[in-house]
């Protein structure tokens, strides 16, 4: 079954002007249920507007995005988010830091429900989210009631993996989510999201800088280059892939040298 | 004795107007949008409340129309900034600039007087042997409660809960499919409703609507909510830190008050309203730097000591 269809979608910023630049060509991409895509690529390549462009962050210029059978290409962000989870590079932006851990959660429980006049957190509640937070192991589960701008950055990373798949999404972002983290933070949250991931068995898209994590985890990679995807490996070819092949792979597609200290690194 | 009775006038007004330094705390600390309406919805509350008694219409029951002008003014600006975009600052400068006209022209002239006409506190005072004044600071006191209350519930609820992560993160409200440009616009338009309120309830104390009797209302507002985070800080509880707001209004009265009583000229009030806002949010900016700079010097003086 497919679970994410995108057909030529197409995106290009500061059309008009000398500086317009067409981030997207024409992109086709069919996600199956259950897939867990990696995502690989340049800086400009494209990744973390395709994402955007699922998400609905900005309108994209033309292309038809489907989601679950549904055609979400006019839906606004908010509308979209209703069937999708997302974690965010800047471990900021995915929570709200004046509020307790407890009503992040409760906000993310009721993701794609109407917001009624009924208690934001009720007491049945409580007992769910302290079984699920004591599962990200992180000792959080004691201190529901801080304020989430008291954690640090993998704490709240952690939080938004959980606010992002404690109502099951239809599909689940992740915009290079562990890239401002420590590396053994990193590790960490990245060994939560696949738990999270196979365990609740969600569709994901995953960009990463990290071509060792790219290979590492999943059942599928893409890389991207220039607006195109250029390469798409699943199953058993995927799982022989090294990233001396992806280095070669890249040079093959784009001519160019592959030098990018982070794509290295790991 | 000159003093007490303007020190009493002082607590009742400032209750009253405390209802509004609530509305103004509702988009201003919890939506973090600075809500330039406030100075014209103040005014549309008293103009509607002032028309709506000549008209011969019960003086709660002003209130309560004023209440919905309120709401009306609220969403305009609010759909300004939400649907078309404009910054929240100019939204509410237009709707305010446009309110002056908008208010003349319900009221028709820019003064309306209501020395012989009811008011909630003259149908009181037939029922309650007390002055007039007592009068004001019990049905204020009533109103404040309610406000607070309604305010505490409306904030707990699941769409109360978005409307103050909204001011937090909208980006994060959004990623949770709840749409911002809601949250906003509820938030403008509640908090509107409560300026109105008030308006109407001050309209009623004093026994005049007048077309000026919002101008700076905003920095009154503010200067009610900075002085109640100065005494209480910014750490109480939720219903403590809402009381305080009123409490900051009626301490604000108070000011001004003694300062008139000390031989100020009313002209220079503004001036000292917008004094007492802006000490109220340097000093906390200047203590914490001293005690930065204090802590610096024992700690790095010990250390230094230490390894001597």
């Amino acid at each position: 079954m497919i679970m994410l269809k995108l057909q030529k979608v197409t995106k290009s910023f500061n059309v008009g002007t000398v500086n317009e630049k067409c981030v997207l060509k024409q992109i086709n991409l069919e996600l199956n249920d259950g897939d867990f895509v990696t995502v690989i690529g340049g800086n400009g390549a494209g990744k973390s507007t395709m994402l955007n462009m699922i998400a609905g962050v900005y309108p994209m210029d033309s292309g038809i995005i489907t989601l679950d059978g549904e055609n979400v290409s006019l839906y606004p962000e908010y509308k979209r988010a209703q069937l999708i989870g997302r974690v965010f590079q800047d471990p900021m932006m995915g929570t709200a830091a004046d509020m307790q851990i407890i009503e992040n959660l409760a906000i993310a429980k009721r993701r794609g429900k109407k917001r009624t006049l009924h208690w934001g957190v009720t007491k049945g509640e409580k007992d769910e989210y302290y079984n699920a937070v004591k599962e990200l192991g992180l000792g959080l589960e004691e201190r529901l009631t801080s304020k989430v701008g008291l954690l640090s950055g993998g704490q709240r990373q952690a939080l938004t993996l959980l606010m992002a798949t404690l109502n099951k999404p239809k599909l689940l972002l992740l915009d290079e989510h562990t890239a401002a983290l420590d590396p053994a933070t990193s590790a960490k949250v990245l060994k939560l999201t696949q738990q999270i991931i196979e365990r609740e068995h969600l569709t994901a898209l995953m960009v990463t800088h990290n071509m060792k994590d790219a290979i590492d985890v999943g059942n599928r990679l893409i890389m991207m280059y220039d607006g195109h995807i250029i390469y798409d490996v699943r199953g058993e070819e995927k799982r022989n892939l090294t990233v001396a092949d992806l280095l070669k792979k890249f040079e093959e597609a784009s001519g160019e040298e592959f030098v990018n200290d982070r794509m290295l690194l790991g | 004795m000159g003093f007490l009775l303007s020190l009493q006038g002082a607590i009742s007004q400032g209750i009253l107007w405390g209802i509004m330094a609530l509305g103004i705390y509702l988009t201003f600390r919890i939506l973090d949008i600075a809500d330039m309406t406030v100075d014209g919805s103040f005014a549309t509350g008293g103009a509607v409340c002032a028309i709506s008694i000549l008209a011969g219409i019960n003086p709660i029951l002003s209130i309560v129309f004023a209440t919905i002008a309120g709401f009306i003014t609220g969403a305009i600006t609010g759909i300004l900034h939400t649907k078309f975009k404009m910054p929240a600052i100019l939204a509410g400068i237009l709707t305010q600039l446009a309110l002056y006209s908008i208010n003349l022209r319900i009221m028709g002239k820019s003064n309306i007087p209501l020395l012989q006409s009811r008011t909630v506190f003259k149908d009181l005072a037939q029922f309650i042997p007390l002055p007039t004044v007592w009068i004001q600071i019990i049905v204020g006191f009533l109103f404040s409660v309610i406000v607070i209350a309604v305010l505490y519930w409306f904030l707990g609820t699941e769409f109360g809960s978005c409307l103050r992560a909204t001011g937090n993160n909208e980006n994060m409200v959004r990623a949770n499919g709840v749409n911002t440009d809601n949250t906003k616009l509820i938030g403008l338009m509640l908090g509107n409703a409560l300026v109105a309120m008030s308006g109407a309830l001050v309209t009623q104390q004093q026994g005049v609507a007048d077309v000026k009797m919002g101008v700076g209302a905003i920095v009154i507002g503010l200067a009610s909510i900075v002085i109640g985070e100065v005494i209480f800080g910014k750490k109480a509880g939720f219903k403590l830190r809402l009381a305080s707001i009123v409490i900051g209004s009626i301490l604000y009265r108070i000011i001004v008050a003694v300062v008139l009583q000390m031989g100020l000229n009313t002209d220079d009030l503004k001036l000292l309203t917008a004094l007492i806002v802006a000490i109220a949010l340097t000093v906390p900016v200047i203590i914490d730097k001293r005690k930065q700079v204090s802590m610096y010097k024992k700690l790095t003086g010990k250390d230094l000591n230490d390894h001597a």
